[in-house]
């Protein structure tokens, strides 16, 4: 019995625990299903090419049957947040490659890694896939964006090889000032103002042969991203423009190498895969100088030897430790090289005349730069990129030529060493958050020194340190699906005069139509150190002589105003206008009067102002491809007239300024760069470019100087009388340069040899004018006859045929 | 492919033959209108006190004015100049020598184009002291310009003939009272080289311009006391010539940079030029 009750009690007692136990596995159950399918995975990865696996930007990333996706961003990266549970299909999308598809299942609040690898194709697909630029379309904020990519570049037929900043120069708002120099003026900005990055790290001085060539080699370009204004916070210490320029990571599948030999120089690149990464190789050498001195020199008499080349050097290896941490190491070296030996003539103990030594005159300018990279994503909301950067320019000339007072020896140098760190915060699908950290220590060094005479740049020293300490916080947020705001603030500390500056900055970008953006931005730059460079002599920008703004001016600042319209109509034809006004105060500019040994003369201050509207007409795909842009641009300056004694600033003499358009200030440009690839393997390039006359300031007349000496008598000389400062303008600039190339094969190596014509209508477009003031000369009597005044126009490039060819293999 | 490529060489020889390699030279004609120009300077040494009118020339008046020996024609001759200072007012008197050529004729040419001359030496110039200039000329149209003389830059060392190295002269240091109101000061260092044939004073500093005291003589000074054509004299005279901001400006105007970029600065109301005033000061000093 008891056995029995026993057995019956426990028997309900079990059954009672059991439902009880059962109870609660239910609620758990119950609680983790419901937790299951109320939680929200999310999905996160890379795209890549599938032949060499570089990450492809602006890629679009679906999930089917959901309104749910992102385009990746310029590390290829993408992150898909608030995916309910359920079984999807993931599918990548990018022009000129095939779309990639994968299955993935989203269980809890799991986030999934997804890399998609992409194969480029030329079959046109039937699919509707947006191209980089309409996936920038939708994901960019500010107007003045636009990203050239390497296809763009060599789409614009260049001098003797194909040039970064020479197909920059094409974009609007974008002004070259002559032929021999690739410098660029953006948006009423002169080139000190740019800030020209390589993989994030500065670049001080990016050309070559005094400014004929941009210092960036083509082959090792991935992209290049170019903000004409209102750029955002993460950007400082420039006020005009960015250029960004990404490099390639190196083919991490396969051996791969393509070069080229041009008139100029020879290029080769290499790529190799390497465990858990890559490695790339690219490097640039003009070779003249072996022509010349080993195989044309023995053959003429003479002792010259050609003196000069350049040389860049582009090296980089990744190592990707883990699917969320990856390391890149990568450098750049280049130089220009001018070694100039002569023989030195002279009389000998013996009193013979004969050969005594040796006149040398050796200049050496150019970039070195050394940079760590290390990506991590933190989560997949959370992704980081932290970099350790040196970089060196410099700058040395000298010269012995046996005469003390006549040798030179100059140098300028700069010194970088910076520690920044981008981290971007996907809080939610509404707030986008970058922040980050910008450390910078530049040493410059600056000095002239000619025969016994120093001048030293830095209030009396031969070098100057500068320290600035970033921070910069930056929110895009998308209010509603019609209207997003990007609003930041970049703060600085500048070390030298103590300077702390808000840069407070905003974008707006409100979706009118599908396809139609309404932009506008406005914000606040400033720039801690600028060029020695006098603008009056800026023919040629042969080399930037950097200095550090100290306690004497205040930091260069400028007010960016911009709105932009943008317009597709249809997936292939991009239009856009855009207009700005900028107002820029503390300028400076050399002063032409200024003592070597007197620090306090060495700049003039004012303001500026620069407006403008801008068109650009882009096809992207098709046969036919390129873009037709229009400038209009005003650009004023109002600087202190330059005055010898500054050191005198009392009521009796109060400044003056004067106003003029700098010598930029180029009111019209119209450019057209147009490709056509028929299926076959020819291809064919052309540019053209109008651009209305740049101010000059002329010789209008003569004057006396007199000059008295210690008793009071007067020495008297004739010195020319100028017009006022840019008053006139060179006649308008026009040409047209064509390319054309064709794909073939030989010994299984690919070539494609190229074929181009610059300024193929011979158009004589005005350097500047030689005037010949005084035309007296003598008949066969020896009386005078008194002519007229001449000038004549020294012309840019004439019409010049220049050929070369591509390889890989 | 071919036949379009010929039609493409053919385009190229059409448009190459419609241009010449390098444009031609033309005619240079500025629609230029010149304007007066005047150079004044004042002082409280003798010598100076004077004003040059003039107007500025047309491009093709220059060769003419350069060729023919006519650089007067465009001197001033009818303006009424005057030095004011306080209440005073002294009139300069325009002066044309008729003396032409000789071996004076390079220093004295200016003499002979004609000057206004303070000839009553009636202008008394006080350092320190603010004067103004006033130029009318026959169309009414006046000039105006003012200057502050800088004070005296009294020599404090060397001492009036104060013995110096001839083999270490970067060892003396000159100095002087300086001005703060002084924009820049003229250095010279006179020494006279003596040969059998003759004896060439020279100024050592050439165009050496110092802001403040004090100034050590460039080391180059040695090389130039090794002169192997001749001795130079036992003694040598230092002098400092201190600006006013108005001439230092000008002068500055004309070298460097600034004289290539050849802008005119204008310093006066009313017209070009300037209106200056130096003041000086100089030892003797005995080398050894």
């Amino acid at each position: 019995m008891h056995r029995k009750v026993r057995n019956k009690i426990t028997g309900r007692y079990f059954s009672l625990l059991i439902s009880r136990k059962m109870k609660l596995l239910w609620f758990l159950f119950l609680l983790l299903l419901s937790s299951s399918l109320f939680a929200k995975g999310s999905l996160k990865g890379f795209v890549k090419d599938r032949a060499n696996g570089e990450t492809i930007s602006y890629a679009n990333i679906v999930i089917k049957g959901t309104s749910l996706g992102d385009v990746s961003d310029e590390h290829g990266y993408y992150v898909i947040t608030k995916i309910p549970p359920g079984h999807y299909t993931v599918k990548a999308m990018m022009m000129g490659y095939e779309s990639g598809e994968k299955e993935i299942t989203i269980f809890g609040n799991r986030t999934i890694t997804l890399d998609f690898d992409l194969k480029k194709t030329t079959i046109k697909m039937q699919e509707v896939v947006k191209t980089a630029e309409r996936a920038r379309f939708e994901r960019q904020i500010q107007p003045g964006m636009m990203q050239m990519t390497p296809r763009d570049i060599r789409s614009v037929p260049a001098f003797v090889e194909a040039d970064l900043f020479r197909s920059l120069q094409m974009l609007p708002g974008v002004v070259t000032r002559t032929d021999f120099s690739s410098a660029l003026y953006i948006r009423g900005g002169n080139p000190s103002e740019n800030l020209i990055l390589l993989d994030d790290v500065r670049i001080y001085n990016p050309y070559h042969l005094g400014g004929v060539f941009s210092t960036f080699n083509t082959d090792a370009i991935k992209n290049v991203d170019l903000s004409v204004g209102g750029f955002p916070p993460r950007y400082g210490n420039a006020v005009s423009s960015v250029i960004a320029i990404t490099t390639k990571e190196g083919n991490s599948k396969r051996f791969e190498s393509r070069g080229s030999i041009s008139l100029l120089s020879s290029k080769l690149t290499l790529e190799h895969p390497i465990p858990h990464g890559s490695i790339l190789l690219s490097g640039r050498r003009t070779y003249f100088d072996y022509i010349y001195n080993t195989a044309i020199r023995p053959h003429v008499n003479g002792s010259f030897r050609f003196p000069y080349y350049f040389y860049d050097l582009h090296g980089k290896i990744n190592y990707e430790f883990t699917p969320n941490s990856k390391i890149t190491l990568s450098g750049f070296y280049g130089d220009d090289v001018l070694h100039i030996v002569n023989d030195r003539w002279g009389y000998d103990d013996a009193n013979n005349y004969r050969v005594i030594g040796k006149d040398i005159t050796d200049i050496r300018l150019g970039n070195r730069s050394t940079t760590l990279k290390w990506r991590y994503i933190f989560s997949p909301k959370l992704f980081a990129q932290t970099i350790f950067a040196t970089s060196r320019f410099r700058t040395r000339f000298d010269t012995n030529v046996g005469v003390i007072d006549d040798n030179v020896d100059a140098k300028d140098v700069i010194y970088d060493l910076t520690l920044k760190s981008d981290l971007t915060y996907f809080a939610s699908d509404k707030h986008e958050i970058k922040f980050g950290l910008d450390l910078m220590r530049l040493d410059f060094t600056l000095y002239f020194k000619v025969g016994p005479i120093e001048w030293l740049a830095y209030r009396g020293k031969k070098s100057r340190q500068a320290q600035f300490y970033s921070f910069y916080l930056q929110d895009d947020w998308k209010i509603s699906p019609l209207l997003n705001v990007q609003s930041g603030v970049r703060f600085t500390y500048y070390n030298l005069g103590k300077y702390f500056r808000p840069d407070p900055r905003v974008a707006l970008r409100y979706r009118l139509q599908d396809n139609i953006n309404l932009k506008l931005s406005c914000g606040i730059f400033n720039q801690f150190f600028y060029t020695f460079n006098p603008e009056d002599f800026d023919y040629i920008r042969l080399v930037d002589l950097w200095f550090p703004i100290d306690e004497r001016y205040k930091p260069i600042r400028a007010v960016h105003y911009n709105a932009g319209f943008e317009y597709w109509l249809n997936d292939d034809y991009r239009l856009s206008i855009e207009g700005y006004y900028k107002d820029y105060d503390h300028l400076l500019d050399l002063n032409e009067m200024g003592r070597e040994d007197v620090d306090i003369d060495d700049f003039l201050t004012g303001w500026g102002r620069a407006a403008g509207l801008e068109f650009l007409f882009k096809k992207q795909q098709g046969k036919i491809y390129g873009w037709l842009a229009y400038s209009l641009a005003f650009v004023e300056k109002t600087i202190q007239l330059a005055r010898a004694s500054s050191r005198i600033e009392n009521k009796n003499f109060p400044r003056e300024y004067q106003t003029f358009y700098p010598n930029y200030d180029r009111r019209h440009t119209l450019t057209l760069v147009a490709g056509y690839q028929p299926e076959s393997k020819w291809k064919f390039n052309t540019r053209f470019t109008f651009a209305s006359g740049l101010p000059e300031t002329p010789t209008v007349g003569w004057k006396v100087y007199y000059e008295p000496d210690d008793n009071g008598n007067i020495y008297a000389d004739y010195r020319p009388v100028k017009a006022p400062k840019n008053s006139e303008r060179l006649p308008a600039y026009i040409r047209w340069d064509v390319s054309v190339s064709r794909k073939g094969k030989l010994f299984g190596l690919s070539l494609q040899p190229f074929f181009q014509i610059i300024n193929v209508t011979n158009h004589h477009n005005i350097f500047f004018y030689d005037y010949s003031l005084s035309s007296v000369e003598w008949d066969e009597q020896g009386n005078i006859i008194y002519g007229k005044p001449k000038r004549q126009g020294i012309t840019m490039f004439p019409i010049l045929p220049t050929i070369g060819v591509n390889f890989k293999f | 492919m071919l036949k379009e490529l010929n039609w493409i060489a053919l385009l190229f020889l059409f448009l190459f033959g419609c241009n010449g390699f390098e444009p031609k030279e033309e005619i240079y004609e500025p629609n230029y209108k010149p304007q007066i120009i005047v150079f004044s300077l004042i002082s409280p040494e003798k010598g100076y006190n004077y004003a040059i009118v003039e107007r500025t020339l047309t491009l093709e008046e220059y060769d003419r004015a350069l060729y023919s020996g006519n650089s007067a024609s465009s001197i001033v001759k009818d303006a009424v100049v005057k030095i004011i200072h306080g209440q005073d007012a002294v009139q300069l008197t325009f002066h044309q020598s008729q003396n032409m050529g000789g071996e004076d004729y390079y220093y004295n040419d200016y003499f002979s184009r004609g000057i206004y001359l303070d000839k009553e030496n009636e202008l008394v110039v006080k350092p320190g002291e603010i004067y103004r200039l006033r130029v009318e000329l026959a169309d009414r149209k006046i000039i105006t310009g003012t200057t502050r003389v800088p004070g005296r830059p009294e020599i404090i060392t060397p001492e009036s003939y104060e013995h110096v190295s001839k083999h270490h002269p970067n060892r003396f240091v000159i100095n002087w009272r300086d001005d703060a109101e002084t924009a820049a000061y003229q250095m010279y260092f006179f020494l006279t080289l003596k040969s059998r044939y003759y004896a060439l004073r020279s100024n050592v500093f050439e165009n050496y311009i110092a802001t403040k005291p004090p100034v050590t003589p460039p080391e180059f000074l040695t090389e130039r006391f090794a002169n192997p054509y001749g001795s130079y004299s036992d003694t040598a005279t230092v002098k400092v010539m201190a600006m006013d901001r108005n001439y230092y400006d000008y002068k500055r105007s004309n070298s460097g940079f600034a004289e290539m970029t050849g802008t005119t600065f204008n310093l006066l109301n009313g017209g070009l030029g300037v209106f200056g005033s130096v003041s000086l000061d100089s030892v003797n000093v005995v080398l050894e």
